[in-house]
Order: C-alpha cells, then structure tokens, then sequence
C-alpha cells in the first residue's frame, strides 16, 4: 500500500519511493542512506513531540512528523 | 654506530561521528581526548605519534563526517585527503551500523589513496546479533579489513599490518562510477552482513518507553534530579574530609614560616594556598561525583533521546531538541556546551544556543549553588532547591530563546534529524578514567592554575586595603540586587573563573587578614548573608555573565565581538531583573 511515511504505524516494514524535501533536509538523509530503495521501520512515534524514530537497516533515525509527510513509502505485505 | 634510518608513514583517521574515531586515537597514541556519544567532538586536526621499531606512524584525527562535501567539517576533511599529505587513510566504520558507514568508506576510497577499512565496535555489533563477514568485505571492496573493538584494545595489531599492507599494494582498484554511493553500500552490506534481530527487542522496547512523552519524560526529571540529589549529597562527606586534611597542612606548615617576613607568608599561606584550599574542597568532590553520573548517562547513549523528548518544548522557543543537549552539555561546562552548538545545523538557531548557554550553572558554579542552599537547607531540601535552580535556569534559556526568536533573531524553524545511537551498557572502566581523569582533573587543574595567582592578588587586595573599599563602593548597587557589597564583589572579580565567587567574597567579608582555611558558610553567616541575600545569590548564580573561557570559547565560535557582548548582556540582564524581583517580594515578606 502506497502512503506518506508519516502514516507508517510502528513496528510495520516499508519501502522508501520518494523523498521530496528542502535540498538540505534531503542531503542530511542521504548521509543515514535514507534515499528512495531503502527499508525503513517506524520504531516509535511520539504524536504529541511531532517526532518519528525511524528504524533503517542498520540505525535508528529520529524525523520530525511533518518532513515525514514528505516523503512516500509502500508498506510490505 | 649507524641509526636505524626511521620511515614515517602518515595515517587519517577518517569515519561518521561516533564510531570510536577518537577512541582508537587515543589507544594508539596513549593521548587522552574526548570521545563522547554525540557527534561534532573533533574540532581541530589532532595529530598523536606511535613509534614502532623503525616506522613512525603519525595519525591524523579527522572530524567525524557523513560525507566529504556537505557542512564545513566534511570539506576540511575532504580536502585534507585530496591534500596528499596522508599516506594512507584509514576509514573506521561502526559495525553494528556498517550500511551507513559504507557510504562514507566508499567515497573515501574513490579518492585513490591506500584506504584501510576498520570496522571497529565489534563487541557491541555482536551484542546486537550482527556479525560481519570480514574477507567477502575486503574482496568486494578491494582494500584490507580489520575487525576491532578500539576500547577494548582488540585488534590494534592486525590494524598496524594492515596499513603495511595497503600502502606496499596499488591503491583499490574498486572504483565506483556505474552506482552512487549509497546504492553500492547497500549492496556491499548485504553481502556480507547477517543480522540477528533477537537481539533488538529490548532496544526497541526500551524507546518505546524512553521516547514516549508520557514515561519519558518524568523519566528525564526524575534522572535529572537524581543527578543534582546525589552530587549534593554525595559531595558533602568528602569536602568536609578535604577541609579538614587542608586546615591540617595549613597549622602543620605554618609554624615553619614563623621566620618569614609577614607579608611573604600571607601571600603564600594565606592567599594562595587557602585559596586553592578553598576551591578544592569545595569544587572537587561535586565536580567527580557530577561527571561520573553524566558520563553514565552519555556512554549508554541517553543523551540523544533526552534531544528527542525535548525537540518539542525547545521548538516552541525558536530552539531544537538539539539545544537541550548543549544546554545540558553546559551543565558541566558553558565553553563545552558553546563548542557543542555545532551540531546544530540553522545558523540562527545554534546563535541563539550559543547566547544561552550560560544561563544553564556549570560545574564551577555548582559548589556556589549548594553552599549557599545548604546554609539553610537540610542536604535534600538543598538539592531540591540547587534542581529547582537548574529548573530556572533552563526556563530562563528557554524563555529568552522564544524572545530572541519571536524579535532579534527571527528564523524559520532548522532541520532535525537526529541519530539515535542502539543503547548499551555503560563501559565502567571507560567512565571512571575519562569523567574522573580527563574531565575532574583537567578542570580541576585549570582552577588551580586560575586560583593560585588570584589568591595572591586577593591578599594583597586585602593587605592594602583595596577589598574593603571595593566593598564600600558595591554596598548600594548589591543592595539593589539583594546581594551585598562583598557578594556583587565576589561576581565581579570571579570573572576569570565562577569557582572563585565564595572565595573572595569570604575574603572580602572578614575585613581582618584571613588567616587559614576557614568554613565558607560561617563566614558568610557572620557577614550578615541571611536566607534573602542568599536566595537572591543563587539566583544571580545562575544568570550573570559568563566566565572568561567561555567568552573566549563564545568569540571564536562566532568570530564577533558584538556577538560576545550580547552573550555578556543577555544573562546578566535576566539576573539584574530578576534578582530586583525576587528581593522586592522576599523583603516584602
């Protein structure tokens, strides 16, 4: 299922499709190999922080919410 | 007799922030530095030798990167490995996050230089069910691989070899032009990475409770007070010791000087060496106590979380999460927190961290903090009030943030993201010899070196009568701020350190030559400080002026003047309003 990463529920596995943010952000992303191909996880999501604690292969990565809306993801089965 | 001809070999140490870059510095070259849990540590070149046999090795510890041509950091390094003075670069990756290191490891190996790749942190990678297949790696990549865990002293060996071996062979051959990067890592780790995820289940479990605002953060009070209760607490015992083994020296080696002219053995006894006394019993112990503690909590990795839970509060003030850890950072030391500032991205944002930071008491305002308290206080009602002033201070940095970022210095708000480094357990050797060694007894030492000269000053101050009259002179404008002419004195001269602050005000209060180490808070009491003087203090403790070397700190991280000089209002400027507050309403008690 195709939807924005902000919607990802913790614990669900999915597949980065497209990341449309500030060059900047984008560039900082890059640095975590977070880039359209990567596996992600929600790890935790502190709704009232505005925070997301994403889970890459191999680190964990904390996202503000509303840059997570930015960015498109597909849920694996 | 012929000299073995040395050949030098110069190695970069290059990798993410993190990774235990500094760490296999030091256990290389036997030089202790900082290496700690958040990123942006390294600020200059640092450079350590190791001889072995007829080889010098001369490592260059590079600043921890993602990249090599993003933020300044990552262009220095980049350019100081295009710069051909390294022989051979050595890119130290974490093993238990190799994916993300690969990208950085695969960029610096397109620069054509001999690369070895040390995959450093092992024993923590295997703790989380990761293990890295070593030869498929250096096939794949075409470069010498060690496995090594530098805190550990494992594979330090091989290491060395392995550097023999990338400089005697052509530079790699695996030049990537068909794939970036990242994508290449990925294939890279995928090959030669397994990973058992058992392990992360209570990690993940443990987020779940640490970042959850609900638990997470009565946890970070409750840590935060426990921190403060037990550097109170623990501290009393110890400087009462130190106090007593002091007053001891001073009556044993007095009687020696009785044939001193007066004024020689009142510079030496009574003003150097009471002061050092002075400040070392009560400085030292909260100090050791303080820095185990927050290196507890930075080796486990709670800090970044701590930035995670509180990236919401400090939003709302202009700031980010990231401003909390410098804040905190501050809590040791204001011109190590100014430093920290650098790991925020938004220039506006890490100016306003930068102007605040001093707000936040450090360790040498501490003792000041909890003497004062504990004149009035049972130790636990201290420590609860000493926290509550930390509490004042974090809201007045908070609140002047939210001013500067509402008027002066508007912004749009900077991007986060924030790695979370996997907790783990704290490395106890680690911490004893790094927060008691390098960080007590580095600061300790600077004290000194501050103390003794001032302590000589002070008594010849004193000896012609200079103090009391600077006294007389400050009585009306301390007044006005709850203070009194000896306390405003103690301020203002306490600039070269905030060590200094009840020493020479004890100094200033005796009015007759000091003689030995005297109990601070008698004197105090005896010179007319009451609990009103004393709350109004605290308060002017916290928010006033910032020390010598964080001024300094705070010029060289902004390169202005006119920036140094807000950051020397500013606070000073809260503590005057709120000092003629607070003793407007405790007077009219």
């Amino acid at each position: 299922m195709e939807m924005a990463l902000d919607a990802l529920r913790p614990g669900v596995w999915a597949v980065v499709m497209q990341i449309d943010c500030a060059p900047a952000l984008r560039r900082r992303m890059e640095d975590f190999a977070l880039i359209p191909g990567t596996r992600v996880q929600c790890r935790w999501r502190a709704e009232r922080s505005g925070l997301t604690a994403l889970q890459l292969r191999h680190s964990v990565v904390a996202l503000r919410i509303s840059d997570a809306r930015r960015i498109r993801i597909r849920t694996e089965a | 007799m012929k000299r073995p001809v040395v050949r030098k070999l110069t190695v970069a140490l290059a990798g993410n922030p993190n990774v235990g870059k500094s760490t296999l510095f030091n256990a290389l070259t036997g030089l202790r530095r900082h290496t700690g849990n958040w990123s942006g540590k390294t600020v200059d070149l640092a450079r350590g030798h190791l001889r072995r046999g007829d080889r010098l090795y001369e490592f260059v510890d590079l600043p921890g990167t993602y990249g090599l041509a993003g933020t300044a950091e990552e262009r220095l390094a980049g350019a100081y490995l295009s710069g051909g003075e390294a022989d051979c670069v050595a890119v130290i990756c974490d093993g238990g996050a190799l994916e993300r290191n690969l990208i950085l490891a695969l960029q610096v190996i397109g620069k054509n230089i001999p690369v070895v790749l040390c995959v450093n942190l092992m024993d923590e990678a295997r703790r989380q069910g990761i293990s890295v297949d070593e030869k498929q790696l250096s096939q794949l990549l075409g470069v010498p691989v060690v496995l090594m865990s530098a805190v550990r002293r494992q594979g330090l060996e091989q290491f060395l070899q392995s550097i023999e071996a990338a400089v005697q062979s052509p530079p790699p051959r695996y030049l990537p032009h068909w794939q970036t990067p990242i994508l290449q890592a990925q294939s890279v780790a995928a090959q030669c990475v397994r990973e058992d995820g058992s392990a992360q289940a209570w990690r993940i479990a443990a987020d779940r409770i640490l970042l959850s605002r609900r638990r997470g953060i009565p946890i970070l009070l409750a840590l935060l007070f426990l921190l403060i209760w037990l550097t109170v607490f623990g501290a009393n015992y110890p400087s009462q010791w130190l106090q007593a083994l002091f007053d001891w020296g001073y009556t044993e080696i007095r009687p020696l000087t009785a044939s001193w002219p007066d004024w020689i053995s009142g510079i030496l006894l009574d003003g150097i060496y009471a002061t050092v006394a002075r400040i070392l019993s009560v400085m030292l112990p909260p100090m050791a106590i303080f820095f185990v503690l927050f290196t507890i909590l930075e080796d486990v990795g709670y800090l970044p979380r701590m930035a995670f839970l509180l990236d919401s509060p400090m939003r709302r003030c202009g700031g980010c999460g990231k401003q909390a850890l410098t804040l905190c950072m501050g809590l040791g030391c204001n011109a190590v927190g100014v430093t920290g500032c650098r790991i925020i991205e938004s220039p506006r944002e890490r100016l306003l961290a930068i102007l605040t930071n001093a707000m936040i008491p450090c360790n040498g305002r501490f003792p000041t903090l909890i003497l004062l308290a504990g004149m009035f206080c049972t130790p636990s009602q201290a420590a609860l009030l000493v926290a509550g002033m930390v509490v004042l201070g974090m809201a007045g940095a908070m609140a002047t943030s939210g001013l500067l970022s509402a008027t002066a210095l508007r912004h749009t708000p900077s991007l986060f993201l924030l790695e979370l480094p996997p907790l783990r357990r704290p490395r106890l050797g680690h911490i004893l010899t790094f927060a008691l060694w390098d960080r007590t007894a580095h600061i300790s030492l600077r004290a000194v070196v501050v103390a003794a000269p001032a302590g000589a000053a002070l008594w010849l101050m004193q000896y012609f009568g200079i103090l009391k009259a600077a006294v007389g002179v400050l009585e009306a404008p301390g007044m006005l701020l709850g203070l009194n002419g000896a306390l405003l004195l103690g301020f203002l001269l306490s600039l070269p350190a905030n060590e200094l602050m009840l020493p020479i005000s004890v100094m200033a209060l005796t009015g007759v030559q000091l003689q030995g180490v005297t109990d601070t808070a008698a004197v105090l009491s005896a010179g007319g400080v009451t609990w009103k003087v004393a709350l109004c203090a605290m308060i002017f403790t916290v928010f006033h002026w910032p020390c010598c070397t964080t001024l300094m700190t705070i010029h060289r991280e902004t390169g202005s003047l006119r920036r140094t000089a807000e950051a020397f209002v500013l606070p000073t400027a809260v503590g005057i309003l709120l000092c003629v507050l607070a003793s407007a309403i405790v007077w009219a008690l």
